[in-house]
């Protein structure tokens, strides 16, 4: 809870925290904030925002409604985003406190796959992955973590490395502790501060990552999300531009937050290690 | 040299030093003696101004004769940890002799000559050679030896040093503080160094300041406070001191509350 | 006589440093019979820390025999070593460092129960503050954090968890230096009460001599990884027969106004 206040306390941490939680709020309000289904077909083509009080936003091409692709699309960003930066912080986190852990042949196996999908850009890896597999959400989430957990991975690896030497962790080995007991109870908690800070990045590639697969197509058909939006309104940009700008300010708002709320937490946890 | 005038120093709402008035003559040894808790090393940090950023700091400190020193010209300090202050990444010749080239003007190359006499007068072997080596190829003793030498490059009239010798083991701990003594008698440098240990104050100081829990207890010539110590708890520590006179009873004295000293049964 | 408790023979570790290979155990021999204290001395970099590490096998010698309680330590790995690790324990330099930050006095006190399922889960906390009680901690101290505590506090919590499991032998790898010198004759006494009232042996790793001959019966000198000297702390202080000793008796601090 402390981590919290101190965060809160500065300027960034705050800011980010409140776009963030509004975000959220709003992700989760979806059904309620704009029922119904957010593809059908709500009223005239092309209608500008502030023209008509039941479409604030305007409608696209086909006549939907601006306002609630962009709350639903904000549900789909978030929960793609999340997902994919956990699945991606979950894989990285366990590769790099083994590597870290048992060093040896283990390390040099695994960071050497590591590399190897570093010298491909992530975004091909994703994009690859998606489509063999197809356009499901699982496999966008999946998609966009195969991109993205080498660098947690390789911090999780530094910091692993750095504490595996402290006393602790040799009265764990004399007090007959198994090595991955060791290493994942004793020693990857303490390791965990950087990565944590990292998170916030990952999310918000992922929101980028996430957009620009649905721009390009790849994404869920079944849902609207940002990229889709922009999309759709690409063909139309120069007699309706607002179809491909409010979801971009949505983008830029949401990465905006995570960093912000990432930054606050990465100096609130650091404010914590001085004090220890 | 210095006058410390009703010092205190605050981190956030946490009082570490308070009211501390004591003040050193040129070429005079002062030791400031206390365990951790006492704000010996605060005391220190402020004499170098090296206080983290957050402290709150009410009296003053003056150097009469130095006006506004300049750490690292005027004032050369060493730590407990001599890794800590040395930077890994550089070798120990760039080091010692970017402290003589920013401080005395001198050249790279007098500044490396100058180092390495440095070295060799700490006891450092082959120095011509160690000059290009780094932090980690020396043992913690060396590491030492070389903190001191960088803390005296720019030939300083005040040495500060924290605990210099309590990471290191007796026999090297004897060596430094040989070589200490021996700097303060030939330069005429005016020493303050924080230790814990009683014996390293009688043996290397000419004052002693006995500090426990953010307070002064006691202050004066190290054969007046040592032989007729006016504080229990300096009497308590002169007590238990452990060495090789240590009476062999079957257990050790301890210091108990109010500073008492008791032996219990074994 | 009996079987000693622990005897090292022909011990050898080198290590690659800078390029070079270095002997820090360079053959060493040593026995500790059961419930005594055998102090290893030296400066720093003797190799006496090595040894230690290699008798708790944390790391690996090179050559050598170590047996302990009959057994030969080398030869065991896995399962069989760690259910070896109950008899044999370590209290490390340094306490600060020596505790998972993240884990309270009750968990460190209980791991060593849990891991080796000594007591059911709900004896655990019971059976801590009696080992807290052991060391003379106030039993108000289990729930908290390694960094909430005092250096001597921190010291006694790694005494307390060396005992957990009823020991026969207990490393002390410089037990006192890193500790105020107001608790470090208290920290001493409370390892000589443990000895007397559970028969537990010490091997003592200090560079200290005042500390070697406060608590250990016998002293092995060491310096360049091998053992330059053994017997009796009185006989070995009273008339060393090395340089090495000379010197470290010399290196004790003492009062010169005493």
């Amino acid at each position: 809870m402390n981590v919290l206040r101190r965060m809160l306390a500065t300027g960034e941490g705050l800011a980010g925290l409140a776009m963030l939680s509004v975000l959220v709020a709003v992700a989760l309000a979806a059904p309620l904030l704009a029922p119904g289904d957010p593809l059908a077909i709500r009223g005239d083509p092309l209608l500008r925002p502030f023209q008509e009080i039941a479409h604030p936003l305007g409608t696209d091409r086909l006549g939907r409604d601006v306002l609630s692709a962009l709350i639903h699309g904000a549900r789909t960003s978030l929960l793609v985003a999340v997902s994919a930066a956990a699945a991606a912080l979950f894989i990285g986190i366990t590769v790099g406190t083994i590597a870290g852990f048992l060093g040896g042949w283990v390390d040099e196996v695994l960071m050497r796959v590591a590399e190897a999908f570093q010298t491909v850009p992530a975004f091909l890896l994703t994009l690859a992955l998606i489509s063999v597999t197809g356009p499901r959400a699982t496999t966008i989430v999946l998609g966009i973590a195969i991109g993205a957990w080498m660098q947690p991975a390789r911090i999780t690896r530094a910091e692993i490395l750095s504490l595996r030497e402290r006393d602790f962790v040799a009265a764990a080995r004399v007090v007959g502790m198994r090595p991955l007991e060791i290493a994942f109870r004793e020693v990857l908690p303490n390791a965990l501060t950087p990565v944590v800070s990292l998170a916030a990045v990952i999310v918000a590639a992922a929101v980028l990552i996430e957009a620009a697969l649905s721009f390009l197509g790849f994404g869920d058909p079944n849902r609207v999300t940002w990229g889709s939006m922009i999309a759709e309104g690409r063909t139309v940009l120069r007699r309706a531009p607002w179809l491909s700008i409010i979801p971009g300010i949505g983008l830029v708002l949401t990465v905006l937050a995570v960093h912000l709320t990432g930054r606050g937490i990465g100096h609130a946890l650091r404010a914590r290690r001085v004090v220890a | 040299m210095f006058a410390v005038q009703d010092l205190s120093v605050a981190y956030g709402r946490v009082p570490a030093l308070s009211g501390v008035s004591l003040s050193l003559a040129q070429g005079r040894r002062l030791a400031v003696l206390g365990e951790s808790g006492s704000g010996k090393s605060t005391l220190a940090m402020a004499l170098c101004g090296l206080l983290p950023a957050g402290a709150t700091v009410l009296g003053g400190i003056a150097f009469p004769s130095l006006g506004a020193p300049v750490l690292g010209r005027d004032i050369g300090v060493v730590f407990q940890d001599p890794g800590g202050s040395l930077n890994p990444v550089l070798t120990i010749g760039e080091q010692i002799a970017e402290v003589a080239v920013v401080h005395r003007g001198q050249s790279w190359r007098s500044a490396r000559a100058h180092a390495a006499r440095l070295l060799d007068r700490m006891g450092i072997p082959h120095p011509a050679e160690a000059l290009r080596r780094h932090p980690h190829e020396f043992s913690g003793g060396q590491r030492q030896r070389i903190a001191l030498a960088a803390a005296l490059a720019a030939d300083p009239v005040l040495l500060i040093a924290d605990e210099p010798t309590s990471a290191l083991d007796t026999v090297v701990q004897h060596a430094i503080v040989a070589l200490l003594d021996g700097l303060v008698r030939e330069r005429g440098l005016t020493l303050l160094f924080v230790t814990h240990d009683i014996a390293l104050a009688s043996m290397l100081a000419d004052e002693v300041a006995v500090r426990h829990g953010g307070r002064l207890l006691e202050a004066g010539p190290v054969q007046q406070v040592f032989r007729t110590p006016a504080h229990a708890y300096t009497r308590a520590l002169l007590a238990t001191r452990l060495d090789l006179d240590t009476p062999l009873a079957a257990r050790l004295p301890e210091i108990g509350p109010d500073f008492t000293v008791r032996v219990p049964n074994g | 006589m009996a079987e000693a408790l622990l005897e090292v023979r022909g011990l050898h570790k080198r290590f690659a440093r800078a390029g070079r290979e270095v002997a820090a155990v360079d053959g060493v021999d040593l026995a500790i019979a059961a419930g005594s204290t055998v102090a290893l001395a030296g400066a720093s970099g003797c190799g006496k820390s090595t040894l230690a590490r290699c008798v708790m096998r944390l790391i690996a010698p090179d050559a050598g025999t170590i047996r302990f309680a009959g057994t030969d330590l080398l030869a065991l790995g896995g399962a069989r070593l760690r259910a070896l690790r109950p008899r044999f324990q370590m209290v490390f330099q340094d306490p600060s460092t020596a505790f998972n930050p993240r884990a309270t006095v009750l968990r460190a006190l209980s791991d060593p129960l849990r891991v080796h399922g000594l007591a059911p889960p709900a004896q655990w906390r019971a059976r801590a503050l009696e080992l807290l009680d052991m060391v003379r901690l106030p039993a108000s101290l289990i729930d908290r954090r390694p960094h909430e505590l005092s250096g001597g506090q921190r010291q006694r919590v790694a005494i307390a968890r060396a005992l957990a499991t009823n020991p026969d032998l207990v490393v002390l790898d410089e037990p006192v230096s890193a500790l105020d010198v107001s608790v470090r004759n208290a920290v001493l006494n409370l390892l000589m009460d443990v000895q007397d009232r559970t028969g537990v042996a010490y091997l003592l790793i200090s560079h200290d001599l005042a500390v070697v001959r406060a608590i250990a019966g016998t002293v092995a000198i060491m310096e360049a990884g091998r053992i330059v000297e053994h017997g009796s702390v009185t006989e070995v202080f009273a008339h060393p027969g090395t340089v090495t000793t000379s010197r470290l008796l010399a290196a004790v601090p003492r009062l010169p106004l005493a």
